[in-house]
């Protein structure tokens, strides 16, 4: 019985980042998601893309490292259904995305505090980064 | 196409017993599984060992030590069984039946009762046993030892 | 010229099960765009890795959502496995996958219900939820929960389920059949139900495509797009397997697809009761995932593909855990959809996507 399924992880830098979007909508790939996860001087933005035909062994990852105030361009000229997760990648990480589509300038989310997922990407002396986490720990531990 | 394809179902069930319950005069028995809310069925048995409240992934359980008490907040619970299986000693017990309504949400807490004369004494003896235990053993290793270092020379 | 205006649709209505806002663009009573607005729910979720361990977040994910409970705390659990190495057994695969056909049963049960409602046939609704109730027994019998279930552990399936009692849930979907026809057939082909629903809310494969449309939604349109195809757990063992397609692309289609998906997964269920092994349903699991180490998984929920991705750091908390829900994919597909339709038609269409907002936002 197959158990797992076996992704592949590359990494891949930013001036490649609407290279492989393009090769991949050539070869008719299914755009899947794009996620990104705070590192120390940035944060990694994951891409991820599925085989159009089944059964495949597994989901293509690329994964491009963006340092503190890079800007990366945005996939929705090929896939238009990535403009949910790149408003939510600004909104929740402070990414700095250029051409989406339908850009919501930070609005998507309304969160209370700048950035949460990405404290170092607050701006500085306006909110405080730890606050809610207190409220947020309670609130799920009450669900 | 046609009209009134649900006729036949709505006519049915004007003549069918209906399918809800005159709550709360008709309560329903709850399955043998269902997860209600958490009690402490053995207090005594307890040894305030603290496994449930690391365990406990709502915060839910307070377990102090000093007082010999084990509180648990039933309005935090969220009832998922980690605390009855992590238990060492088997004294937490999931009850069928969900959590009573209350007006303010309040702790339900268990006091450890003080310990009877006899109990008082059964307890005294079992720690002497086990000094006189440990003495024994220090003793014999200690004769060990020298018995060894006697032959080495 | 005529005027533009634009009309504030939610965050409250009585057809969305959860609260999602859209702004409706409108010439006279077509809507010309749709500006979609979530956020209403969001709790934070993703956050709280860095304080729950990984045994105690499968706790967190199932409470996501409360339609989609089960098949989150599966994708989970799938998730970890595959970062720690870990495989269960034989039995454990089985039950896990028997109850997430169940889930998806009461899950598009549910929709249906919604759906009746959404163009007022309130008899049709109160029957399918009827029918819903012993679906949700079944789950409280063999797990102890209605909708949430803390069935699914990493290492396999917390509460075995003895032969007797799946035999005894086959009987009980059998017994639902009979009147689960007749409801589907009020669905398909009553015409009161067939104007409200043919027609509405068209999409080509091509814009299907284009949108990266998932689940039932896309499958409408004729896209075959059905994560159950990988053959992962017990969805390997499967004699044949064909997710149900239709081309004609509109809520009609969309409705069809659900109908028959409920089909397939009560014969699916007696497949798999047939064939289950016998054995274990828990593996020890110990220490914590490794540091750096990578997992991505999908999983087939009822309302689309799912995807997991966590990354380990070598203590018991996990670095990230990412969760892409099925209905933040099909947004761009829900405004494709909404481009030209009437007013009335709204509330069908942002319906037929099976909108799980909370699942969106987390």
């Amino acid at each position: 019985m197959k158990r797992h399924e076996q992704p592949t992880f590359e990494t891949a830098g930013i001036e490649e980042i609407l290279a492989f979007t393009a090769a991949y909508k050539e070869a008719g790939y299914r755009f899947v998601q794009i996620c990104a996860i705070t590192r120390e001087t940035g944060c990694d933005v994951l891409y991820a893309f599925a085989a159009p035909e089944y059964p495949y062994d597994g989901l293509e990852g690329k994964m491009v490292f963006v340092p503190d105030g890079m800007s990366i361009p945005s996939i929705t000229e090929f896939y238009p259904a990535a403009f949910v997760f790149e408003n939510e990648a600004h909104d929740l990480f402070g990414i700095d995305i250029e051409g989406i589509s339908i850009d919501f300038e930070g609005n998507f989310y309304q969160v209370a505090v700048a950035y949460p997922m990405n404290p170092r990407a607050a701006v500085e002396g306006e909110v405080d980064a730890e606050a809610p986490e207190g409220a947020e720990g309670e609130e799920a531990a009450d669900e | 196409m046609g009209v009134f394809r649900l006729g036949g179902m709505t006519l049915s069930s004007l003549f069918k017993k209906a399918p809800t319950r005159r709550y709360p005069y008709e309560v329903r028995e709850p399955y043998e599984r269902t997860r209600g809310h958490v009690e402490m069925a053995d207090i005594k048995g307890c040894i305030l060992c603290g496994l449930c409240q690391k365990k406990c992934p709502a915060d839910a359980i307070v377990v102090d030590r000093d007082a010999e008490t084990w509180t648990i907040y039933p309005y935090k619970c969220i009832a998922c069984n980690s605390c009855v299986k992590a238990c060492s000693k088997k004294v937490l017990r999931m009850d069928t039946h969900y959590t009573a309504p209350m007006t303010k949400p309040e702790p339900v807490v268990y006091k450890k009762p003080p310990l009877t004369p006899e109990e008082q004494a059964e307890k005294e003896r079992k720690e002497a046993e086990r000094k006189a235990k440990v003495e024994a053993a220090k003793a014999a290793k200690k004769a060990k030892e020298d018995k060894a270092g006697q032959e080495g020379e | 010229m005529s005027e533009r205006t634009v009309v504030p649709f939610g965050p409250q209505h009585p057809v969305l099960p959860e609260p999602v806002h859209l702004d409706l663009v409108l010439e006279d009573e077509k809507v010309i765009t749709a500006i979609p607005r979530i956020g209403f729910v969001h709790r934070g979720l993703e956050k709280l890795v860095t304080k729950r361990d990984y045994t105690q977040f499968v706790f967190i994910t199932e409470r996501i959502c409360g339609i989609c409970s089960f098949g989150h705390s599966l994708g989970y659990v799938q998730n970890v496995e595959q970062l720690m190495g870990i495989e269960t057994t034989d039995r454990a695969e089985y039950l896990r996958t028997i109850f997430h056909e169940l889930s998806r049963i009461h899950s598009h049960l549910l929709w249906l219900g919604l759906m009746a409602d959404s163009f007022g046939f309130e008899a049709l609704f109160m029957h399918c939820w009827r029918l819903r109730e012993d679906v949700l027994d079944i789950f409280e019998q063999c797990t102890g929960g209605r909708v949430i279930f803390s069935a699914c552990d990493v290492g396999g399936f917390k509460n075995d389920v003895e032969d007797s009692v799946l035999k005894g849930m086959c009987e009980t979907l059998d017994r639902i059949r009979d009147e689960y026809n007749s409801i589907a057939k009020t669905f398909l082909t009553d015409s009161s139900v067939r104007t409200r629903l043919s027609g509405v809310g068209y999409l080509t494969r091509e814009q299907a495509a284009e949108c990266s449309m998932v689940g039932p939604f896309g499958r409408a349109s004729g896209l075959l797009v059905d994560d159950r195809l990988k053959g992962i757990g017990a969805y390997g063992d499967l004699a044949a397997f064909e997710p149900i397609l239709s081309e004609d692309g509109d809520c009609y289609a969309r409705c069809y697809v659900r109908i028959n998906e409920v089909l397939q997964s009560m014969d699916i269920i007696a497949e798999l009761v047939d064939k289950i092994p016998a054995g274990d349903v828990m593996v020890d699991v110990k220490g914590a995932p490794e540091d750096g180490a990578k997992a991505m998984s999908t999983v087939e929920q009822p309302r689309g593909q799912a995807f997991y991705y966590s990354e380990g750091n070598g203590t018991k908390f996990l670095e990230r855990m990412r969760i892409r829900t099925p209905t933040s994919q099909n947004l761009a597909g829900l405004v494709a959809a909404l481009g030209g339709c009437d007013l009335a038609d709204v509330p069908i269409i942002i319906l037929t996507i099976d909108p799980c907002i909370s699942c969106t936002e987390r």
